[in-house]
């Protein structure tokens, strides 16, 4: 998993731009995130990465860097 | 017209609320709760103790008190065990017939059988005939597929209750109204794009009605929603069965079965149940857990929200000069004093 591909996955799957995003993003303080981005971010790593969330990865990270760091641990 | 602020409150008209509406039809649990044999149900109701057994015949349901010296055969609630009470052993068989009763001779007792009462089982839903007629429910899948609710689904996901300080009516029309959404459920229902100007549409049978509530066009999730599944909606289900079933599918994804048992004029035990709809299903395993977790969590909250308010109500409506005023966005409740007075008048002829 590279940073490029995991920062264009997560941003389609919560519908923003990449170029917004970068590793140290606060993802939680985006505008536009809501409860249906978790579950988005969810689905997203499973079907991309084969990774488990759940949402208290979610709630616990804090930027897109340490979700990474999370999908990263959870792949088989 | 409304019912009299009295129906809340006096210990007569609940009487005659569980001897004419309830006895009629009642929603008494799911399948889901009696799973095998000799798993059973018992409550207490006005003045009667039922108990609803899953037989080696199936699901039956009789007086839960013994033949010898009236002790509650099996004890309130749920569980599991054999057809026997426990202060002297004296047995049943699977259609209410006294089994055995130790040390004593069987042929020579007046009564030697249970009370039973019919049973009508629409898909996973066991309702009860206490007056002696199978309940009539013939309108129930009608409503179910018009929210979009299977007749048959997975065992619960996840279960609760709540002991109300108010009459069951009160939590009935809580139920069946959706003015109240942006004045109570700020953690809730607010948030989930559902207030008191959402669209809302409803209709009504004979003794079930089922409404659609829909967050205007500019709020709407469900583009997003059907990037997750194309069967989803953002969209709140809700069917009614009277007296005392609620049935709702919200976003196409959860179930959520909850019901009434009225224990006093002004206590009521509020039961219910969450389960995944179709949509929900067909998900990856992290999303389905997240969704669960969120609707237990959603659920909680606004039945928190909603407590406070009936229990005011209870309250208000003992005042000496409690009056009620159904207005225009309380269509759906009039309906129900409608039909509750319809049944109550017939029922004196």
């Amino acid at each position: 998993m590279n940073a490029d591909d995991f920062i264009e996955k997560f941003a389609f799957a919560i519908e923003v731009e990449a170029a917004t995003l970068a590793l140290d993003t606060r993802f939680k303080d985006l505008p536009n995130w809501d409860s249906l981005n978790t579950l988005a971010v969810i689905a997203m790593a499973d079907a991309d990465y084969g990774a488990s969330l759940t949402g208290s990865d979610i709630q616990n990270s804090q930027t897109v860097g340490e979700l990474m760091q999370v999908v990263q641990g959870r792949m088989g | 017209m409304s019912i009299d602020s009295s129906a809340y409150t006096r210990p007569d008209i609940f009487a005659d609320e569980i001897e004419r509406l309830f006895a009629g039809r009642m929603y008494l649990c799911s399948v889901h709760e009696l799973p095998e044999v000799d798993s059973y149900l018992a409550i207490h109701l006005g003045g009667a103790s039922i108990t609803v057994r899953h037989t080696t015949e199936g699901l039956r349901a009789f007086d839960n008190v013994c033949l010898h010296r009236c002790a509650l055969i099996d004890p309130e609630g749920c569980g599991k065990r054999p057809f026997r009470c426990r202060y002297h052993a004296w047995s049943y068989a699977a259609d209410g017939a006294l089994h055995a009763a130790p040390l004593v001779e069987v042929d020579d007792l007046a009564r030697r059988a249970l009370q039973t009462y019919p049973l009508t089982v629409v898909g996973e839903h066991v309702f009860i005939g206490l007056s002696g007629q199978a309940p009539a429910v013939d309108k129930m899948a009608y409503a179910m597929s018009e929210a979009g609710i299977p007749l048959t689904n997975p065992e619960p996901f996840h279960r609760g209750e709540l002991l109300q300080q108010c009459n069951w009516k009160l939590l009935v029309e809580n139920n069946i109204e959706s003015y109240h959404l942006s004045f109570v459920h700020a953690q809730s229902f607010i948030p989930a794009g559902f207030v008191s100007k959402s669209d809302y549409a409803w209709e009504h049978d004979a003794y079930t009605c089922w409404s659609h509530c829909e967050p205007t066009e500019a709020t709407s999730k469900t583009a997003r929603l059907q990037r997750l599944s194309r069967q989803s909606r953002h969209e709140f289900g809700h069917i009614f069965v009277f007296p005392n079933l609620f049935l709702t599918a919200t976003n196409q994804m959860v179930g959520f079965r909850s019901y009434v048992l009225p224990l006093t004029p002004d206590r009521t035990l509020f039961k219910w149940e969450l389960f995944e709809l179709p949509a929900l299903l067909a998900l990856p395993t992290p999303v389905r857990e997240q969704i669960r977790a969120e609707s237990i969590r959603f659920t909680e909250a606004s039945l928190q929200e909603d407590k406070p308010m009936v229990e005011a109500c209870q309250l208000g409506l003992s005042s000496r000069h409690a009056f009620i005023q159904l207005r225009a966005p309380d269509a759906r409740i009039q309906r129900f004093h409608d039909y509750y007075a319809e049944q109550m008048r017939h029922a004196e002829k």
